[in-house]
């Protein structure tokens, strides 16, 4: 019998996985609000309400509230198999609805912060990597203050200076693609200040080896000796940054989103902790571990793109 | 916490974490339509307003949510209409006359009414809402409620309407004021719960007609072209003036304000105190404030514990603390302190003879401790009695307030400990309170009914099944009081009861009322037209914008 091709034993490898982290945080999820103790059916109603006993027990019903612990975990975990995520306990909808109509402007918002981060990262390494050590300095100092500065501050900063006193960006999205700047910035500069400071160091550490030299010594441009050949080696440590870029990216949409009012995830996300939505909170950690795992497939493939040295049929071995 | 009855979520989540919010008694009218510069309303134009919170649900029968109330009520009209004062009058309804003792409420209905999906409005309609309201798939978390002790609706015939009661209820008049009450297109109340919840299928018979909506961000509002039949005390009359009005959605009050100051938004609500004077000296902005109706922020004391069983500590905690004082340097003196349960703009329900009865003594609070065995004093300066401190808990979720915080420095004055049991466990919060081990709860509840003396009074409203009976009362006169005025059908004879639960609960000391909130909004100056409801929430049908 012939060896299923390796392409398809990875995929399938990758697929396992993929699914044992999502089924991982689906019951860590599960066990840390259960943890909590005290009624739900009390988050459901809340304090200001006019519900009887009656009610409450076919609230607790209709949740499954009633039913033992362990009843309800796999309930949970076979509504996640079928892509349910069950009913909002305050919106009354389908969690699955609810994070489906956000998602969009938060990928938004997250896509365009993305590339503007590796944007200002990468030019911010092509300026301060030169021989003159003062503009290193200064990126350095700008990069610790960036990184330093809560997003929320950040954010109402922006929006004083450039949206309440210049008048140059509105604050909240009415379909001005203007009002996307501000909290693109907010989320992009603290992810610029991390990513370039790596950048820069791998970046200088190309500089120095051998196949930098090889390559000025056939006369290259120092553009393109730097673009060409030493980023591409300083790309790969910023590369295994991605997990930690993307649960920024996730975080600062609380943050943003919620300063900027701006529909999203993480508007969503602060409300369900809120009102202790309970549904909602687990539908967006299923989301998340989705997000992860999809990161992680994407970035396993840009290392490979970026280094020849991993792709199996140059027969390099990977340093 | 936000003042209102905003969040339904983790039981305690906000009557226990006291509101910071300001109150600008002093700054502005509560109506900006009062002539200014002679202009004549005009039509037209859009206004653009910012509040701090977005529903859940946008279900007013299923809501508990005060702003549900507040972005519902554009789009939905109610049978009854209560003035900013509180007086009720015709909408819906064109009459009433009530029967059987008070048990049964017959309602001839305006006959030129059509929602704005074409269907007509007529006694069929309302039966249907009713039902909707009070059917268990509804799962109502308000609505019922304040229906009490509904039997059912009937239709006599096309245009009158009978709602009986099992027991004479008084409040129901002005339960039908309101938008958890308001009527909703028939043919959409069968849309199913989660349409109805999502905001998408709103269709009512009011001056605007609910449009787009884009949860976390904005709820627009298109005129309803048709309108002709508002209540006579209503702004104005005939369509609104506006075209449109959109509703943001700006949780951060530094954004919100700042939003206002730029005038990217006419108007904005839930103005945090340190900002009112900011906003009030910009010289395009005023500040509308109104009283925020229903129980004040009050101490609710458990007659049940150890400590405050004894009526003599209980009496020595009220008189302890220097409230005039406190909410002057807490409010910058733009706050008002309380003396009664309700707010003095809660109709039938303010009693003025509360009014500086109970001032600060701490001679006399000095005595009743010594008298109650507290006589001895810690290191730290407060009384001890066989060797324990007199010390006074008050769970608190979340983070304790400015003001309760300066209520504890003050107590410390007078020998007594308050410890402010902060936690953000919602659970643990709501299990003290169930259990009893608690000396106070601070909370309280905005409303428009008197009657909500009744969630903190009633014998049979405690906090294990729902209620708000923080106090443990549980006096058969007490009760009677509160039953009575739920079956008097005369306002005068509800205020003299409700009068009646707040003199006893203010002499057996089971309360402490600390102070009156306000809703304070800022709005441009060429907002005109923007008055605030009895509930203290702007109404935007009499509204016009200047020269926009």
């Amino acid at each position: 019998m012939r060896r299923p091709p390796a392409l398809l034993r990875y995929a399938a490898t990758r697929l396992a996985s993929a699914v044992l982290v999502v089924w991982a945080a689906a019951t860590v999820a599960f066990l840390v609000l259960q943890l909590v103790p005290g009624d739900p059916v009390k988050a459901i109603v809340g304090s200001h309400a006019l519900v009887d006993a009656d009610q409450r027990a076919q609230i607790r019903h209709q949740y499954g509230l009633d039913q033992p612990l362990i009843v309800q975990y796999l309930h949970q975990l076979g509504r996640l198999a079928r892509g349910q995520l069950g009913d909002s306990y305050q919106l009354q909808q389908p969690v699955k609805d609810v994070l489906a109509d956000q998602l969009g402007p938060t990928a938004t918002l997250a896509l365009w912060a993305s590339l503007t981060a590796v944007a200002i990262a990468v030019v911010v390494t092509l300026l301060t990597t030169g021989r003159a050590r003062w503009p290193r300095r200064v990126a350095q100092v700008t990069e610790l203050v960036v990184v330093s500065t809560p997003a929320f501050w950040l954010g109402i900063l922006l929006l004083t200076v450039f949206s309440f006193k210049l008048g140059w960006f509105p604050v909240s999205d009415t379909g001005d693609p203007r009002s996307l700047v501000l909290p693109v910035l907010t989320l992009a500069l603290p992810i610029a200040a991390v990513l370039a400071p790596v950048l820069r160091e791998g970046l200088l550490g190309a500089l120095d080896q051998p196949f930098t030299l090889t390559a000025r010594a056939r006369g290259l441009a120092e553009h393109r000796v730097r673009s060409h050949h030493a980023l591409r080696h300083a790309a790969l440590p910023a590369l295994t940054l991605a997990g930690w870029f993307t649960g920024t990216l996730l975080g600062g949409a609380v943050v943003v989103e919620n300063v900027f009012a701006r529909p999203g995830i993480g508007r969503v996300t602060l409300q369900a902790v809120g009102d202790r939505d309970l549904p909602v909170v687990q539908g967006v950690v299923a989301l998340s571990a989705v997000v992860f795992v999809v990161v992680a497939a994407l970035v396993d493939l840009a290392a490979v793109v970026v280094d020849p040295r991993l792709r199996r049929e140059t027969g390099v071995a990977a340093a | 916490m936000h003042p209102r009855r905003t969040v339904r979520t983790a039981a305690l989540l906000l009557p226990l974490v006291v509101a910071a919010a300001g109150c600008s008694l002093g700054g502005g009218d509560d109506d900006t339509s009062k002539p200014g510069a002679g202009a004549a309303p005009r039509s037209g134009g859009s206004l653009t307003y910012a509040t701090d919170q977005e529903p859940d649900c946008w279900d007013p029968h299923v809501s508990a949510q005060d702003v549900t109330s507040f972005v519902q009520r554009p789009v939905f009209d109610s049978l009854v209409y209560q003035t900013p004062d509180g007086t009720l009058e015709p909408w819906l309804a064109s009459s009433w006359t009530i029967g059987d003792g008070g048990k049964t409420y017959t309602f001839s209905l305006r006959k030129d009414v059509t929602f704005t999906d074409g269907t007509r409005f007529d006694a069929a309609a309302v039966k249907a809402n009713f039902d909707h309201i009070t059917a268990k798939a509804t799962q109502s978390q308000y609505a019922a409620g304040i229906l009490g002790p509904y039997v059912s609706t009937t239709v006599v015939d096309p245009y009158t309407v009978k709602v009986s009661f099992s027991r004479p209820y008084g409040p129901f008049l002005q339960a039908a004021s309101t938008t958890y009450l308001g009527i909703a297109s028939p043919k959409t109340l069968t849309a199913g719960a989660d349409k109805l919840c999502a905001g998408t299928d709103s269709v009512g018979t009011g001056p605007f007609i609910a449009s787009t909506y884009v949860r976390g961000q904005q709820r627009v509002y298109r005129r309803n072209p048709a309108y002709k039949w508002a209540p006579k005390d209503a702004a104005q009359s005939g369509p609104a003036r506006l075209d449109s009005v959109t509703i943001r959605f700006v949780p951060e009050p530094a954004t919100r304000v700042g939003m206002l100051n730029s005038r990217q938004v006419d108007a904005a609500g839930a103005l945090p105190a340190n900002q009112q004077t900011a906003v009030a000296r910009n010289s395009s902005l005023t500040v509308l404030s109104k009283a925020d109706p229903g129980a004040v922020d009050s101490f609710y004391l458990n007659t049940k514990s150890p400590l405050f069983s004894d009526i003599r500590v209980r009496q020595a905690f009220q008189r302890s603390i220097d409230l005039d004082a406190l909410v002057k340097s807490v409010f910058l003196g733009t706050g008002k302190r309380a003396w009664g349960l309700l707010a003095p703009t809660t109709p039938d329900g303010y009693d003025a003879a509360l009014d500086n009865s109970w001032p600060v003594d701490r001679t006399l609070a000095g005595k009743l401790l010594d008298e109650a065995g507290w006589t001895g004093r810690d290191a730290q300066g407060y009384r001890t009695k066989n060797g324990k401190r007199l010390t006074v808990r008050a769970p608190v979720y979340g983070q304790a307030t400015v003001f309760s915080q300066a209520v504890q420095g003050d107590l410390k004055k007078a020998g007594i400990q308050l410890d402010l049991e902060a936690s953000t466990d919602a659970a643990e919060v709501s299990g003290k309170l169930d259990k009893g081990q608690y000396d106070v709860v601070e909370t309280g509840w905005a409303s428009t009914n008197p009657d909500i003396l009744s969630q903190f009074y009633l014998s049979t409203n405690t906090s294990v099944g729902g209620g708000h009976n923080f106090s443990h009362v549980a006096d058969p006169q007490v009760d009677s009081w509160l039953k009575a005025a739920q079956a008097a059908t005369e306002p005068a004879d509800r205020a003299a009861d409700y009068a009646k639960v707040q003199q006893w609960a203010i002499q057996q000391a089971v309360v402490v009322p600390m102070y009156v909130e306000n809703s304070s909004v800022g709005v441009a100056k060429n907002v005109k037209g923007l008055r605030m409801s009895v509930s203290a929430w702007p109404e935007f049908y009499g509204a016009w914008v200047e020269g926009k």
